[in-house]
């Protein structure tokens, strides 16, 4: 066990972490635009800030759901992986 | 000087997750501008991408498969053949023992649901067209006019027989495919001739005034929901769902979002009866109200006691009519469409909106 928590590991891990904590701001982020394309919808604002709100909120969704899931397939396929290495060098 | 391990070196290059965002922010790109234009027809349209990211960003992840050295290949090959076989194997097992109920919807059904639209099966497009309602209702109950935004316009005139005052009508056409009349009863005609123009002519001023109007109305109906002090009238009851897709190919037209614009015999029938209706209309009724301060949306009734005929008016108003307070205790009044102050209204024939439910909460 010791040996499976190598520097590298431990590397592997907070490196996940960092990725998790971005996909949250982000998730955050899309949440927020959502609001604020509501809230343009429901002040009548001009069209074209309502478009641009709508579509940034679209492509951060996108981008979150494809990242969220990728390091959420990747992550423990890659700790597995390291622990296959460890227990193949012993 | 011992040699390098190659697991050590492969592990270390895969660590990073920059190949992740790239394809990512590249994937929703390029698939955005599908995404959003379809958002109404095909809505579940914004999975694709998602999974098509990841499959990429897997098969980026998996190209160093054939580069990894491991000193017990056999182990990781079987321990990966043994969850793959199991996550095949065991769902399918789970099912058949009642161990896993399934969904009642599952997103296959969802797909097949929506195939089978675009080939026209009745039951597929009855769903569509729920969901659709639901939206409507949805959307309605945050912002009462925003069943303006789906309507066409048009315009037609009459004469009212007891004042001998020629109106003008501002007819809409909800994309429920009911007819409603956009108006201001109290203004005088300018023209002579009935106009019919619809709004395939954006230039048409009587569509940008119409619009303004709508746009007045839809901030009055926010000034309202943002400082209302007395609603009697609940706004889910004016949706416009009462038997309104009784002909089978206005039900497939308005499901697939392309709503039939009324035939000429259509339209000259509503125009017959509710321009008759209009011009011998005495009496109306006030059937509900939200009022804010001094403005307010009103629906009333007009009814021609001789014939029987009756349409319903939504209006907003700086309204104060002859009748006052007598209107508010829901009795019948004279109607005299020169008392008539408001800025907007919307004529529309009574099965236009589910009436009896609004009966029944006033009641």
């Amino acid at each position: 066990m010791a040996k499976f928590f190598n520097p590298k590991m431990k590397r592997l891990l907070v490196h996940s972490l960092g990725q998790f904590v971005v996909v949250l701001i982000l998730f955050a982020t899309t949440i927020a635009l959502s609001f604020v394309e509501d809230f343009c919808r429901r002040t009548d604002r001009p069209a074209w800030m309502t478009n641009w709100v709508e579509w940034l909120s679209i492509c951060l969704a996108i981008a979150d759901g494809i990242s969220l899931l990728s390091i959420c397939l990747i992550v423990p396929y890659r700790l597995f992986r390291e622990f296959l290495n460890e227990a193949g060098e012993a | 000087m011992a040699p390098q391990e190659p697991t050590a070196v492969l592990v270390g290059e895969n660590q990073e997750f920059s190949q992740i965002w790239l394809i990512a922010i590249l994937v929703a790109i390029v698939s955005t501008p599908v995404v959003v234009f379809c958002k109404q027809s095909v809505p579940w349209l914004i999975t694709v991408p998602i999974w098509i990211g990841v499959l990429l960003v897997l098969l980026a992840e998996f190209k160093h498969w054939n580069r990894l050295r491991l000193k017990k290949p056999k182990l990781f090959t079987g321990v990966t053949f043994l969850v793959v076989a199991l996550h095949l194997s065991l769902p399918g097992y789970a099912t058949r023992k009642g161990i896993i109920k399934r969904f009642s919807r599952s997103v296959p059904e969802e797909v097949s649901e929506a195939v089978s639209f675009w080939r026209g099966h009745p039951a597929s497009v009855q769903a569509r067209l729920n969901r659709r309602i639901a939206w409507i209702q949805q959307d309605f109950t945050e912002d009462p006019l925003s069943i303006l935004d789906t309507m066409d316009r048009g315009l037609f005139s009459w004469a009212t027989r007891t004042t001998s005052s020629r109106n003008k009508i501002h007819f809409v056409i909800p994309s429920t495919n009911h007819f409603a009349i956009l108006t201001n009863l109290s203004r005088p005609l300018e023209g002579g001739a009935v106009d019919w123009n619809l709004s395939d002519n954006p230039p048409d001023p009587v569509i940008s005034a119409l619009l303004e109007n709508a746009l007045t109305l839809k901030q009055v109906a926010l000034r309202a929901s943002q400082q209302i002090s007395q609603v009697n009238l609940s706004w889910d009851f004016l949706l416009p769902f009462a038997d309104m897709f009784s002909q089978p190919e206005r039900l497939v037209a308005a499901a697939s979002n392309n709503p039939l614009a009324p035939t000429t015999k259509e339209l000259s029938a509503f125009w017959d009866s509710t321009a008759k209706i209009l011009s011998q209309a005495q009496l109306m009724r006030l059937l509900g109200s939200a009022r804010s301060g001094p403005r307010g949306l009103f629906l009333c009734s007009l009814v021609d006691p001789q014939s029987g005929g009756s349409v319903l008016v939504l209006f907003h108003t700086a309204w104060k009519p002859r009748a006052g307070l007598a209107l508010f205790e829901g009795t019948f009044v004279g109607f005299n469409p020169e008392e008539w102050q408001t800025e907007v209204e919307i004529v529309m024939p009574p099965y236009a909106w589910d009436i009896e439910k609004a009966w029944s909460r006033l009641k």
